[in-house]
């Protein structure tokens, strides 16, 4: 994945996370929030304050009824008591607090316990009280209980202001209720563009597989066409030339004047060489398409590797280099392709004698490790750099490419090599002393 | 100063009932109980230092459990039963209430008799300060002062 797609992802992540810390420290703050305004809806101090009234009056109906004979002295005092322990009340507990809390005029509760004091003994001894004495007394709680009233209607205001206090609390409330919906609904689509981004990678990768298989497709059709083009176009042409010049050189045309033999003759193993690199390519497409085919022979190797090197020995000779066959060869069998092995060893020794100094030597071995044949091509040449390493048996690859110009080569060579040993189930490797030498091994199974 | 010279004859102990009146009547549907205070005090008291909403700090309660009066007048399987105050205050007050907790007719408190004037005799109370879910305040209404009759609904 891109860094900044995976960049993108851990901020969508995080922001997922936060966003349900959010919603949760949100909720937990709004329990509390609901709790306190549970609290803080007490209508109390209004209840308060009208049983005030209600009491004032209770007691000026009991007074009027005493002095009209329709009530006892008993209910007047009682009556005086139960008002005496609701205006005690102002002063005590809740009441007390929320009356301090709306800052209000309380003035007329105080006034209220002056004359609670002041009339205390005149209703206590209400049967020997003159009724002018009660009819004042009777005015003056009139007086206060329209006092009263306007404190009622004062407590009532503020309460309702409590209310609209408890209003917006609830507005609040349910501003945080959408600002905890905004918070899971955002969470939630962070959440989403997570999986879409991933989709998306995937989606990506897919397409960009099909873009590299269809441009490898393409590019195997162009290298079909190319090989059949080489076959078609340069073979067959060339068929031609090498015939025409052997001809030539072989005085089928008429005696060959002296001044002609030697262009004749680099002509012939130019041709010849043309033809090899030919053979080459198509021996390599062959090989990695896994079309060419193999016949197996039991193979006695020590007779195999002397044709060999007689066959190859005028090809080395032209580099001024000697190939020689190591003495007393094991007498080893193996299971076969005799062309095709020798196909192998041909091109291990063209590349040796290729790289070879002049009046060096080329030497063949074989020998035996455990139940393996190990044959061996051992040069005197300039060697090869460490950092070539396995890349050598890859096609189209060289030391450095300024060996083709010089020796003439396809680059093909060792992956052929390559191909077909593994084909015979062997390895090919390859020890090299840079400006020493190089020797290339590959081991067959022997045949049991 | 007037304040003072109020609370003082607020707690003065002259408005104190006698002892033989009847300050509670507890009727199921076929009889009446009467208590006065002597007999409320008969009954296996429970003491308790509780807050409340209407006094300031803590005071001292103690007087028979509710249960106990409500199970004399067989009143514990009704669910509800009507209390009335003399200040003509009156709710329906769950029985339950009276099993769950510790439901006190309170006839003192701080050790002393309470006059009318201090929201006497009876005071209905709960151990608010042993009980965190009986500071909602749903219990404020149920602490009823003045308490003189228990009804069946």
């Amino acid at each position: 994945m891109k860094p900044r797609a995976f960049q993108l992802k851990l901020v969508l992540f995080g922001f997922a996370i936060a966003g349900l810390i959010a919603a949760t420290l949100s909720l937990v703050g709004l329990r509390t929030q609901i709790l306190q305004v549970g609290d803080s809806s007490s209508t109390g101090p209004i209840w308060f304050v009208t049983a005030i009234e209600r009491d004032v009056q209770e007691f000026q109906i009991a007074i009027a009824s005493y002095e009209l004979g329709l009530g006892t002295f008993e209910n007047a005092n009682l009556r005086f008591d139960i008002l005496w322990s609701r205006v005690s009340g102002a002063n005590r507990g809740e009441v007390a607090d929320k009356l301090l809390e709306y800052q209000v005029d309380t003035s007329v509760i105080n006034l209220l316990q002056v004359k609670l004091l002041q009339y205390e003994q005149l209703v206590m001894n209400i049967d020997t009280a003159s009724p002018a004495s009660i009819h004042s007394m009777i005015n003056d709680f009139n007086i206060l209980n329209r006092d009263i009233h306007g404190l009622a209607l004062d407590v009532l205001q503020a309460s309702s202001n409590e209310t609209r206090e408890w209003r917006e609390a609830l507005l609040r409330i349910s501003g945080e209720n959408v600002a905890i919906g905004v918070a899971i609904g955002l969470t939630a689509l962070a959440l989403i563009l997570l999986l879409r981004l991933d989709a998306v990678a995937a989606r990506n990768q897919l397409a960009e597989k099909d873009e590299l298989l269809i441009a490898a497709e393409a590019a195997n059709l162009a290298k079909s066409e190319f090989i059949a083009a080489v076959n078609h176009e340069l073979r067959t042409p060339l068929t031609s030339i090498s015939g025409a010049i052997s001809l030539m050189g072989s005085g089928a045309y008429g005696e060959v004047p002296e001044a002609f033999k030697k262009p004749i003759q680099i002509a012939s193993r130019n041709a010849k060489q043309l033809g090899v690199l030919i053979s080459d390519l198509l021996n390599a497409e062959k090989l990695s398409s896994g079309s060419m085919n193999f016949h197996a022979d039991e193979m006695d190797l020590a007779s195999f590797l002397t044709e060999q090197v007689e066959s190859n020995k005028p090809y080395v000779e032209t580099f001024n280099v000697e190939l020689s066959l190591n003495a007393n060869l094991p007498k080893l069998s193996v299971r076969g392709d005799r062309q095709r092995l020798g196909q192998v060893l041909a091109n291990l020794i063209s590349n040796a004698a290729k790289f070879s100094n002049a009046g060096t030597q080329v030497v063949i071995g074989l020998e035996r490790v455990q139940d393996r044949a190990v044959i061996s091509v051992k040069d005197q040449g300039r060697g090869i750099p460490e950092s070539a390493g396995e890349r050598l048996f890859e096609r189209f690859q060289q030391v450095d490419s300024s060996d083709a110009r010089e020796r003439g080569g396809t680059g093909l060579g060792l992956s052929i090599v390559k191909s077909i040993v593994d084909a015979h189930g062997g390895t090919v490797w390859y020890d090299s002393v840079l400006g020493k030498g190089t020797t290339f091994y590959f081991d067959l199974p022997l045949e049991s | 100063m007037i304040r003072t010279a109020f609370y003082a004859a607020t707690f003065a102990a002259f408005a104190l009932p006698v002892a033989a009146q009847t300050v509670l009547t507890v009727s199921n549907d076929d009889s009446s109980l009467e208590y006065d205070l002597a007999a409320l005090q008969a009954l296996p008291q429970v003491e308790y230092a509780t807050k409340n909403a209407f006094i300031d700090g803590s005071s001292v309660f103690s007087g028979p459990l509710l249960r106990d009066v409500l199970s004399s007048s067989n009143l514990l399987d009704d669910e509800m039963v009507r209390m009335v105050a003399i200040n003509d205050y009156e709710i329906s007050f769950p029985v339950s209430d009276a099993l769950e907790f510790d439901v006190i007719i309170a006839t003192q408190m701080d050790g002393a008799p309470m006059s009318v004037r201090e929201k006497g005799p009876l005071w209905v109370m709960y151990p608010i300060s042993s009980d965190p879910k009986l500071e909602d305040s749903i219990y404020k209404g149920r602490i009823i002062w003045q308490l003189e009759e228990i009804i069946a609904e």
